[in-house]
């Protein structure tokens, strides 16, 4: 990985944290990848994760944080660009086709990313899970996005609710 | 964590709340009828709020019909080329062909959303979106029964994008007619409703109550305009300097009817510039775009430039430079309407002139004329029924243009 600019560099070579998962696994990654979360962002700069300290992480378990490092790697170096006004298209498609595959995964793993995401304020892995998740439930019927998300079978009552809700929202999907 | 709750729908609120708020509004309506603490995170977090610039929230102009001609034309603010709305297309044609000469009226506005009666029957349609459907006949029996109002239209985008229309009673105007046969029975209301496409019986007064709420001033029987304004309900009367406003009191067990504003127009200097502008002009039926405002501002000079001093229904109160002012005597002869978000009453002068007036200000400004070259100069000419038009893009909440049943006729073909 190429090593990110870091405004008040560090004599050139990347400055690497450490993060710790539920599970006690310690993750080594560089601090920019790591500042993608508005929540380490703050102990990063503070100083925290280096050395033999390491960040700790109790929401997350190892399978989830290596997927989650594996996204803030990869779009570690877009950030520091500030956004991307000066990547290229191609730059850009290899993100994207990146995001598309990232997302090519059971729904259990989703959750837990979404979690992650959510808990770790990562915005753009926020944003990306939620698009998923909407194209998961784009154009289905209620009891549809119900067995695709894994809610229960409705009692009776829910059943009835719904049908005079989507009475008065049934133009949504005429 | 339970390892088996890992599915989407067990995901915490705020956690929930992040993923919904990108989906489009159309699935979020569905989204609303999945189980109730979505609808309530939905609700709660005011989700559908972003999407609310598809609601109706200005004044783009006035739906006129005129005594006598053969169509309404809308009088209204020149699109610019600035504006995020689309153009309005005021003619109607996407619906009705001029060519035919066909005979047609604007019956009722709301919300963006009129009614219209063709020789060939009564429609909806939303200018805006160009969407239009026919209604169908009413199957009411009217022969004996009582005589029949509107039909109106009751719409409101932010709670639903189906819409109704009704058919109320008529009230006879003279004491022989209310002793005799009023309130009819059975006393209903016939409804309409875009959800089910059929007309049903509402309403009827079985249990014999029913409210009468007079109308404000036995004095004042001219010139009178019922309408919506910014804070509720509106009786408008007067005429030449003197102008009343009710507002209808809903919140006691009685509805009635207070007087909120008692204006004169006052003669005196007004900038010249709020006069002399003919920043309004009426669609004309042949040449669309090049419908020159012909007429005269109130005897002054008909300034040039339109564009610096553009009205703007959504923002009056920005700075328009006092150049110089002239003495002016403003005297009315109808309300044409009231602008549905703020106070100001537009005023028709002259026949055909147009004057906005700011009830709490008591600020003029000169719309224009409403006169289209394609209606005679008589005597007997004139503005009829008026309807203050505010446009609604919520037809597209259906994005494929469902918020109105296509007709059979209509480009579309989905149902």
């Amino acid at each position: 990985m190429a090593a990110p600019e870091s405004g008040d560099g560090n004599n050139g070579a990347a400055r690497m944290v450490t993060l710790i998962s539920s599970d006690n696994t310690r993750f080594e990654v560089e601090a920019a990848a790591a500042s993608l979360s508005q929540t380490l962002q703050l102990t990063i700069l503070d100083g925290g994760g280096g050395g033999g300290d390491g960040i700790p992480l109790p929401n997350v378990d190892s399978a989830t944080l290596s997927k989650v490092l594996e996204y803030c790697i990869k779009h570690a170096p877009a950030a520091a660009n500030g956004g991307a006004p000066n990547a290229t298209a191609v730059d850009r498609a290899e993100l994207e086709r990146f995001d598309n595959e990232f997302v090519n995964i059971d729904q259990s793993v989703l959750y837990s990313l979404i979690m992650a995401a959510h808990n770790l304020e990562i915005e753009g892995l926020q944003s990306l899970v939620a698009k998923k998740v909407a194209d998961m439930i784009k154009g289905k019927s209620p009891m549809e996005i119900r067995r695709t998300l894994g809610f229960p079978d409705p009692t009776p009552e829910e059943q009835a609710e719904m049908n005079a809700h989507m009475l008065e929202y049934g133009w949504a999907y005429e | 964590m339970e390892e088996e709750t890992k599915a989407i729908a067990a995901l915490p609120d705020d956690a929930l709340a992040g993923v919904l708020c990108v989906l489009p509004p159309r699935s979020l309506g569905v989204a609303q009828c999945v189980c109730k603490a979505w609808r309530d995170i939905i609700d709660d977090r005011a989700l559908l709020l972003p999407h609310l610039h598809l609601l109706p929230r200005s004044v783009r102009g006035v739906f006129i019909n005129y005594t006598g001609h053969y169509r309404p034309h809308l009088f209204s603010r020149p699109c610019s080329s600035s504006s995020t709305f689309p153009r309005i297309d005021g003619l109607l044609s996407f619906m009705i062909d001029d060519n035919e000469d066909e005979w047609w009226l604007v019956i009722d506005h709301c919300n963006g959303l009129l009614i219209c009666h063709l020789d060939s029957g009564v429609y909806v349609c939303n200018p805006a979106t160009q969407q239009w459907t026919l209604l169908p006949a009413c199957a009411t029996p009217s022969s004996s029964g009582p005589y029949y109002e509107g039909p109106y239209l009751a719409f409101d985008p932010a709670m639903s994008p189906h819409y109704e229309v009704f058919r109320i009673p008529s009230v006879p105007d003279d004491h022989q007619s209310m002793d005799q046969c009023w309130p009819p029975t059975p006393w209903k209301i016939t409804v309409f409703s875009s959800r089910t496409g059929e007309w049903e019986d509402r309403f009827s007064m079985s249990n014999d109550m029913y409210q009468v709420i007079r109308t404000p001033s036995a004095t004042v029987k001219y010139n009178r305009h019922l309408g919506r304004s910014k804070n509720g309900v509106f009786f408008g009367a007067g005429s030449k300097d003197k102008l009343w406003m009710w507002i209808l009191n809903e919140s006691g067990e009685h509805m009635e009817w207070s007087l909120k504003y008692e204006c004169e127009l006052t003669p005196r200097a007004y900038p010249r510039n709020l006069l002399a502008h003919n920043i309004w002009e009426v669609v004309e039926a042949e040449n669309y775009d090049v419908s020159a405002a012909n007429g005269e501002a109130i005897g002054i000079e008909t300034a040039q430039n339109k564009e610096s001093f553009e009205w703007n229904s959504d923002d009056d109160d920005t700075t328009v430079q006092i150049v110089d002012k002239v003495y002016f005597a403003p005297s009315f002869d109808e309300i044409l309407g009231f602008h549905p978000f703020k106070e100001v009453v537009f005023l028709v002068l002259d026949f055909f002139g147009v004057m906005a007036y700011h009830l709490n200000s008591s600020k003029i400004q000169f719309l224009g004329y409403a006169h289209p070259d394609c209606y005679p100069r008589m005597h007997t000419n004139g503005i009829d029924e008026s309807f203050v038009y505010t446009p609604c893009l919520i037809g597209e909440l259906a994005e494929d243009g469902t918020g109105l049943r296509s007709s059979v006729t209509s480009a579309d073909d989905d149902s």
